[in-house]
């Protein structure tokens, strides 16, 4: 029989797949580049751009360099899972079908404590800000509920909602565990062919890399070569606009993103630089933006013939 | 149909969360919106409801106006009609502005008329067409669009029930149809249910457990808290804030009793009871020996699990304190001034340095400054040091409100004398907080704001409109605040800034001397005491204060008579240059007495309780001066002299108060 959300992560992920999966979301996979946060992802942050229709649910590993913790915090990662929901325009019955996917992964709701309670979000690297809520669960936060307003600098004509979860927190809770590296993975059992399956945790999977990672970002991580790879990835990501590359571009946005900051967590930028180099992603991203609007109101024919390719 | 007699208006929006801090503010512009819309149809108070999910008012108003027919009047009959006996272009045109034609003038005393129907306006008209601009017109601080809709509100907006006379008023709201029936708990009782009337409605909701009424709500959850501490054998620590905001966040309201990891408790309490406040909503509890490890929190579930949710608010709070124990841990690895070091590679304002000559620069400020304070020189300098240390620890870094408490935590922790003063270089961070206890804090909490008034009044950064991002009206309250408190008899700005070597702008005088004024009013003294005293100048902050305390302490009858007798003096005496008078000219007792009494006044420089007496000694010789002398007789020499004599009062007054601003009662 196959496990239960509160039996295993790995399950908790599958169904909260199947969940959205049959409100009609796409599911898509994790975006391969390092990134602070699910939104981050195109899948996100370019569709919301766009007036068109979009469903799309997909699991992200978020780096948070400046929260490792060496392994030695029972709660903290510097690397952790989110589940990110993006449905636009926002439909009338989305915190019922949110409270839903809560009644899937089960949460006897009638038990406990659900909340909504006030949670402004705003990315200045992204040019973005949405109104909403963090959602408690007996008071912990357990998704981030977010209504988009604006994005790359852009007001946006069809309000996209977001939907965030995270995964270890949720974990925890529904597998009563104190340390995350305790969460079961798999959980032993039977396998198919009738061997014996072995536990896998949470600790085997990712305790070795929170340690490394962060000796890396708060040690090691190389601050001049960082710097010049932060101006490197914000011209490139420039001269791709020029060229009427907004996807690529976008890659370099989220490169800008990541080394800032792993730049913070080395303590490489001061409060007054910070801002600065804020700014300068965000500047991007708006770039970037601009030039994604344009081409998504192109046909893929147009777009083959601006990139001087044939049309069938 | 009876028009006159009023009928309930009823109203509910029922939206996603509304932010607790919105409520307020928001049903306050319902009802002045209905209020608006109705006019004189409304009859009496507009009711208001709310829940994080519903905003309601209910009101009574009149069906419709009634209707009023009146006959208008236009021009004699004269020029409204020709020879001819028909209506002149004139008449015509007096109908057509009035909406009528030939047919509707007629004769009338002598004058063209034309009859007219005022009012007869219906409620449901007026309510239906306004209703959509009435509650998208509802105030927020912030409103955000959903959906492909235009509209916008705090969050979403689902429903909107619109009666009047229990009957559905017709109208759309952002594109949803208004209907006659609520809701209740969206979990416990979603299915909707028929409303009649506004006390219905409130009734059913209370039967669902739902307190819509927020006073009532309020009430109910301030009892279960106390019932629930005292269960428990604690106590709660009164928090209006923190409870007002609480009953803006739940509907059906149930507390509950949670407890966190005992070995937490070693964490300083006070990131434990700001955390649990702050960050959590929870009301700490606490016992003899002060905070326990048990909290309440006011769920939105009564028909919850209480052990279920006691357990999961617990781990939420064991997990934020565990980080906390991370961090407080990995601080006091490495002493105080190990952690200031950094401080020299943050920016403390932008073109004003770096945290770490911020820090010197106050504690030079301090040093100079212990003459007043009383502050050792030496502790100054040690603590000077590692001043600013813990905004470089971890634990500010995560908890930012801990700024100064953390740092005294850890420099008592390495045997600094008087560390306490760390934290107290804060205080006071609110008017009307405590002010610094040690001499030390005291020093810094005011060479704190001196200097950074200066500084950014020197780099022309004062507050401009409501933008003050530095928090200097709030630095210059406290500022005034701590002069006040300084021992001995130092209070003059010039003096201070002068003692502290710290430059004092002109316009940042004024600054600090217009928040004095503030200040003293805050104090609830009398506005025209307080205009009096600081006309003379109010840049001695002690001595305007005790002026203008001491006059606003006096017992009500003689402060009137004050009043009285020296608006008189300055009245008569203001515009009489010379304050020069001839003792041969002083005709009879009561100008003789004056005359000694106003030579035995105390020099203008004297101290305010000194001035105070005198003022008040001298107030009798005055009135009957006023009694038996005429000032404005024919005489004119006479009058110079005896306006000299009461221009010599103001003058020796002139650094008291200006008398001319003195009121009545």
């Amino acid at each position: 029989m196959e496990a239960t959300p509160r039996e295993s992560f790995q399950s908790l992920i599958l169904t909260l797949q199947r969940y959205w999966a049959d409100q009609g979301c796409a599911i898509l996979q994790p975006y391969d580049m390092p990134m602070g946060a699910g939104t981050f992802h195109p899948a996100t942050f370019l569709r919301a751009l766009s007036p068109k229709p979009w469903r799309a649910a997909y699991v992200q590993p978020s780096r948070r360099p400046t929260d490792g913790r060496y392994g030695e915090n029972p709660n903290r990662l510097g690397h952790y899972y989110q589940f990110q929901m993006i449905w636009k325009p926002s439909p009338p019955n989305i915190q019922e079908l949110y409270l839903g996917s809560l009644a899937a992964i089960g949460l006897d709701l009638k038990e406990h404590d659900v909340r909504f309670v006030e949670d402004d979000w705003e990315s200045p690297t992204l040019g973005a800000a949405g109104l909403g809520w963090e959602v408690w669960l007996d008071g912990m936060e357990v998704s981030q509920f977010t209504y988009f307003q604006q994005c790359g600098g852009m007001e946006l004509v069809s309000t996209p909602v977001e939907l965030t979860y995270g995964l270890e927190r949720l974990a925890m809770y529904l597998q009563k565990v104190d340390r995350v590296y305790d969460l079961v993975w798999v959980p032993p059992g039977v396998n198919a062919d009738g061997s014996v399956r072995e536990l896998v945790t949470y600790g085997d999977v990712f305790e070795w890399n929170e340690l490394e990672q962060a000796q890396d970002n708060f040690e090691n991580a190389d601050v001049p070569e960082m710097l010049r790879g932060f101006d490197i990835w914000e011209a490139q990501g420039k001269d791709l606009v020029a060229r009427r590359l907004p996807l690529p571009a976008y890659d370099c946005v989220m490169m800008c993103s990541h080394t800032f900051n792993m730049l913070q967590a080395r303590g490489a930028i001061s409060v007054a630089e910070r801002a600065q180099y804020m700014k300068r992603v965000r500047d991007l991203a708006i770039l970037v933006g601009r030039e994604y609007v344009r081409k998504d109101a192109m046909t893929l024919d147009e777009r083959r013939i601006e990139a001087g390719r044939s049309v069938a | 149909m009876n028009t006159v007699h009023p009928v309930e208006l009823f109203i509910e929006v029922r939206c996603e969360e509304i932010p607790a801090r919105f409520v307020a503010p928001a049903m306050e512009g319902f009802a002045a919106g209905l209020g608006k819309l109705l006019g004189n149809l409304l009859v009496g108070e507009v009711r208001v409801f709310s829940t994080p999910r519903r905003l309601a008012v209910a009101a009574m108003v009149i069906r419709a106006r009634p209707a009023v027919q009146k006959v208008i009047t236009g021009m004699p009959l004269a020029q409204a009609k020709g020879a001819d006996g028909e209506w002149t272009p004139a008449a015509l045109g007096f109908a057509r502005k009035r909406g009528g034609d030939a047919s509707a003038l007629f004769e009338h005393n002598g004058f063209a008329a034309i009859r007219s129907v005022e009012g007869g306006e219906s409620a449901d008209r007026v309510i239906a067409a306004g209703l959509e601009a009435l509650i998208l017109g509802i105030p927020f601080k912030k409103t955000m669009h959903w959906g492909t809709s235009p509209a916008r509100f705090a969050r979403p907006i689902h429903d909107v029930a619109c009666l009047l006379d229990g009957s559905l008023v017709v109208a759309q709201v952002a594109g949803i149809g208004t209907c006659a029936h609520s809701v209740g708990h969206w979990l416990l009782s979603p299915e909707s249910f028929p409303v009649s009337s506004a006390d219905a409605w409130l009734g059913h909701l209370r039967d669902l457990g739902i307190y819509a009424d927020r006073a009532e709500r309020h009430q109910r959850v301030g009892a279960q808290l106390t019932a629930a501490a005292e269960a428990a054998g604690l106590r709660i620590e009164a928090d209006a804030d923190l409870l007002d905001e609480v009953v803006n966040l739940v509907e059906s309201p149930r507390v509950v009793l949670g407890h966190f990891p005992m070995e937490l408790l070693k964490l300083p309490p006070r990131l434990l009871i700001e955390s649990m406040k702050v960050n959590q909503r929870y009301f700490p509890l606490f016992g003899a020996d002060g905070l326990t490890n048990a909290f309440l929190v006011v769920t939105n579930n009564p028909q919850g699990n209480p052990e279920l949710i006691a357990e999961g608010n617990g781990r939420v709070l064991a997990a934020r304190f565990h980080d906390a124990k991370f961090f407080y841990a990995e601080d006091r690895k490495r002493p105080l001034a190990r952690h200031a070091e950094k401080l020299g590679g943050t920016v403390w304002i932008r073109g004003l340095g770096t945290v770490a000559e911020r820090q010197a620069e106050i504690t030079t400020a301090a040093i100079r400054l212990s003459g007043t304070t009383g502050a050792d020189p030496g502790n100054l300098r040690a603590l000077g040091g590692v001043l600013k240390a813990d905004l470089a620890t971890l634990m500010v870094g995560e908890f930012p409100e801990l700024q100064g408490h953390v740092g005294h935590l850890l420099a008592t922790a390495e045997g600094y004398a008087n560390a306490i003063a760390i934290e107290e270089a804060w205080l006071p961070r609110h008017s009307g907080d405590k002010l610094p206890s040690t001499p030390e804090g005291l020093g810094f909490a005011l060479a704190e704001r001196m200097t950074l008034l200066s500084r950014c009044f020197t780099a022309e950064m004062e507050p401009k409109g409501s933008a003050d991002p530095q928090g200097l009206r709030r630095a210059a309250v406290g500022l005034v605040a701590l002069v006040l408190a300084l021992p001995g008899e130092a209070g003059s700005l010039g003096e201070l800034y002068a003692e502290a070597g710290v430059p004092l702008p002109a316009t940042l005088a004024e600054f600090v001397v217009a928040r004095l004024r503030a200040v003293l009013l805050a104090e609830g003294h009398p506005t025209d005491l307080v205009e009096a005293v600081m006309a003379v100048g109010g840049s001695d902050i002690r001595a305007t204060a005790a002026r203008v305390r001491g006059l606003a302490a006096l017992p009500k009858d003689e402060l009137s008579a004050v009043r009285t007798t020296f608006r008189r003096v300055a009245g008569l005496a203001r515009e009489h240059r010379s304050a020069a008078y001839a003792l041969d000219l002083l005709q009879g007792h009561a100008e003789y007495h004056l005359h000694v009494a106003v030579k035995a006044l105390p020099s203008a420089d004297r101290p305010a309780t000194e001035m105070l007496d005198a003022l008040r000694r001298l107030r009798p010789v005055v009135d009957h001066f006023f009694d038996e002398v005429l000032v404005m007789c024919d005489d004119l020499p006479l009058r110079a002299n005896r306006l000299g004599l009461l221009r010599s009062i103001l003058d020796r007054f002139a650094g008291f108060a200006d008398f001319t601003r003195l009121g009545g009662e």
